[in-house]
């Protein structure tokens, strides 16, 4: 049943993209909003899923790899919301987010758990829900920004000028809102730590991967203020900073260090 | 083409002037000219490294003579600077203040936290020089093997603070429409200080006790004994379990490496799919929570599987089914301790993780037990005078920071 839902969920994205495009191609906008449902409808699975995970685990399903895909997909789902108000012109970088979900959901769908796995007991704190949310709502607003960055630096030779300038000012709408989440999990990880080990930061790999990944989205704050790095150097930064984002939760375990790590996913 | 030529000229014909004041004066005095963003980063680079290189000459090379000759020539040099350090201050300031020497130290830290992700931290040198090989004495030189306590790492931070004050100062982060930029470098700076104190004057150590045991004296991570201000004692330790759940898994056997789990089900009566197999049937269940027994319907025939054996059946193409309880059936760890003086109890009070117990200016947390046993656990007893700073640093700067990307009026 799951499986059936998930794939469900997939299709919905995969045709919310497929609407986006076509909307650019003939400027239609009834297209525009028939995608909008699409995505929207394709969320609601997904929050379906979460929920059912959730009854079904009797805790928060944040634990295993699957359980926070469907989480990463939906936060980035939601990421798209705020955007669409205020939007003028072109519908591209929602069709390359909407194919990003997609392939969030794939990835779920190769990954769903044997079974359902309880919580040891050092996830069993009140931090937890709030620092796994929190944190993936960032993730989400960067998946955005590294896509619509993607479709900036395809860009200028494809696409028209107003498609160009929405994909920039999208991607740096959306680095803000990440960074300043993830920040955010950054304190609400730390505060959780010295509550369960005693120790506000232990150098652990993953927790060095969020420092590096938030001091390079800091640096581009401060070299955007320096040398006016918008359009190609804030997308450039976008989809590295991203590709540090998505190593460190999908490639950890590829590190020599992984294995004193307390933050692998099972 | 000869345009660009002529002004490479010129450029160069402007820069030899400077090259030779600069070498003339030493670069100290150069701290009126204008900041750039390589000159930031060589001057963090070399400083770093003229900090590492203290390091290993007083700490970890040459014995007390060599370490006093390092201390003097220190000396020497930083009285030398001292004065011009002094009359330039206003231009150092301004230095550590730009936006370029900021960038520069962020790019710096990156590249640093990068470097300690991806070589193994590790305090046995036998296991970094079979790890890293002929590499491994260049590595250990830099300090690589525990980059995160080096003090070339701590100078890095220690900039950053001194460049967030310098900033803060400058750019007088107390008006109005500055503030929430003052708070996240403020809050900043907080955390740093608050993580030196931690560093500096902290005490960590897990006391290892059995039920029924006590001490008054905690051995430290640098291996010295501190006396606590009260004798702890362990009354009591318990693991809460669930009840013990038993699974069927269809196993992949695999030469040599770990076996993968390709499916599972909870062994209860029901119809199941194998892939590749055909269906399995379980028809009874006696659930005894230590020693169930699973009846089967193979299209072979019929097999029984029991938690105390046979637990596995071997099927086509190298595939198990296997009876095996789940792994997860700990809910939480749970010590209970009394806490004394002169002789008498203070406190009583249950220790968990997640639930640490405050006593003292002391935190006591579950950190592990004897799973053989259950008899002995091991309590963590930290004590961080940075905490509040450390906790006041890390609100401020969110404060600051959701001020500052999410309010309209203020820019980062």
């Amino acid at each position: 049943m799951t499986a059936t839902l998930l794939v469900l969920a997939l299709l919905l994205h995969l045709a919310a993209a497929g609407c986006w495009l076509a909307a650019v191609r003939r400027k239609d906008k009834a297209l525009d909003r028939r995608a909008w449902r699409l995505l929207l409808a394709g969320l609601a699975l997904v929050a379906t899923l979460i929920a059912w995970r959730w009854l079904e685990a009797g805790r928060a399903p944040f634990r295993t790899r699957y359980e926070s895909l469907l989480l990463f997909a939906l936060c980035s789902g939601l990421a798209l919301v705020p955007l669409r108000r205020g939007r003028r012109a072109a519908a591209l970088p929602f069709a390359a987010a909407a194919l990003g979900i997609a392939a969030l959901l794939g990835l779920a769908l190769l990954r769903r758990d044997l079974e359902v796995v309880q919580l040891p007991p050092a996830l069993q704190s009140p931090w937890f829900i709030p620092h796994v949310v929190v944190y993936f709502a960032g993730y989400g607003a960067l998946l955005v920004a590294a896509v619509a960055g993607l479709l900036f630096l395809a860009g200028p030779e494809r696409s028209s000028e107003a498609t160009v300038a929405e994909a920039s000012a999208t991607t740096e709408r959306c680095l803000r809102t990440g960074f300043v989440f993830i920040s955010a999990g950054i304190v609400l990880g730390a505060i959780w730590a010295e509550a369960a080990w005693g120790d506000y930061w232990a150098w652990d790999p993953k927790e060095n991967q969020a420092l590096l990944s938030w001091l390079i989205y800091a640096a581009w704050f401060h070299a955007r203020r320096l040398r006016g790095w918008t359009g190609r150097h804030t997308a450039w930064l976008a989809v590295g900073g991203f590709a540090v984002v998505l190593f460190g939760y999908l490639g950890l375990h590829l590190l020599p260090a992984a294995e004193t790590s307390a933050h692998v996913y099972q | 083409m000869r345009r660009r030529r002529s002004h490479d000229r010129g450029a160069a014909a402007a820069a030899a002037p400077r090259l030779r004041e600069l070498l003339r004066t030493g670069p100290f005095l150069r701290l009126d000219g204008r900041t750039s963003l390589p000159g930031c980063l060589l001057a963090i680079v070399a400083s770093s490294v003229a900090v590492n290189v203290l390091q290993v000459l007083l700490v970890e090379a040459g014995g007390p003579l060599s370490r006093a000759a390092t201390l003097l020539a220190t000396a020497v040099v930083l009285a030398g600077l001292g004065p011009q350090l002094w009359t330039a201050r206003d231009h150092l300031l301004r230095h550590l203040a730009d936006l370029r020497f900021g960038l520069a130290l962020l790019v710096a830290l990156a590249a640093a936290t990068a470097l300690g992700t991806l070589v193994v931290q590790t305090p046995n040198q036998e296991v970094f020089y079979a790890r890293y090989g002929p590499l491994a004495p260049a590595l250990t030189w830099l300090q690589l093997h525990h980059l995160f306590g080096c003090w070339w790492f701590r100078w890095l931070l220690a900039l950053l603070a001194f460049g967030l004050l310098a900033t803060g100062l400058r750019r007088r982060v107390w008006r109005q429409g500055q503030r929430a930029f003052g708070l996240v470098h403020l809050g900043t700076v907080l955390l740093l200080v608050g993580g030196a104190a931690t560093a500096l004057l902290g005490h960590r150590g897990v006391a290892h006790l059995e039920v029924g045991g006590s001490s008054a004296e905690l051995t430290i991570e640098d291996g010295n004994t501190v006396q606590l201000p009260f004798e702890l004692a362990l009354d009591g330790f318990a693991v809460e379990r669930r009840p013990r759940q038993w699974r069927l898994y269809l196993v992949q056997r695999d030469e040599g490496g770990q076996p993968e789990v390709l499916r599972s089900w909870p062994a209860e009566p029901g119809r199941r799919r194998v892939p590749g197999f055909g269906p399995v049937e379980i028809l009874s269940v006696q659930a005894d929570p230590d020693d169930p027994l699973v009846e089967l319907a193979l299209p072979a025939g019929r097999a029984l599987l029991a938690g105390s054996g046979p637990t596995r059946l071997e099927l086509d193409g190298g595939r198990i089914l296997r009876l095996a309880p789940r792994a997860d059936d700990v809910i939480n760890y749970t010590s209970t301790v009394s806490l004394h003086r002169d002789g008498r109890p203070t406190r009583s009070a249950e220790i968990r993780v997640n639930a640490p117990l405050r006593h003292g200016g002391w935190v006591l947390y579950q950190a592990d037990y004897d799973a053989e046993s259950e008899q002995r656990a091991g309590l963590m007893l930290v004590r961080d005078p940075g905490r509040p700073l450390v906790l006041a640093g890390l609100l401020l700067a969110m404060a600051g920071l959701g001020g500052l990307l999410l309010g309209r009026r203020e820019e980062p």
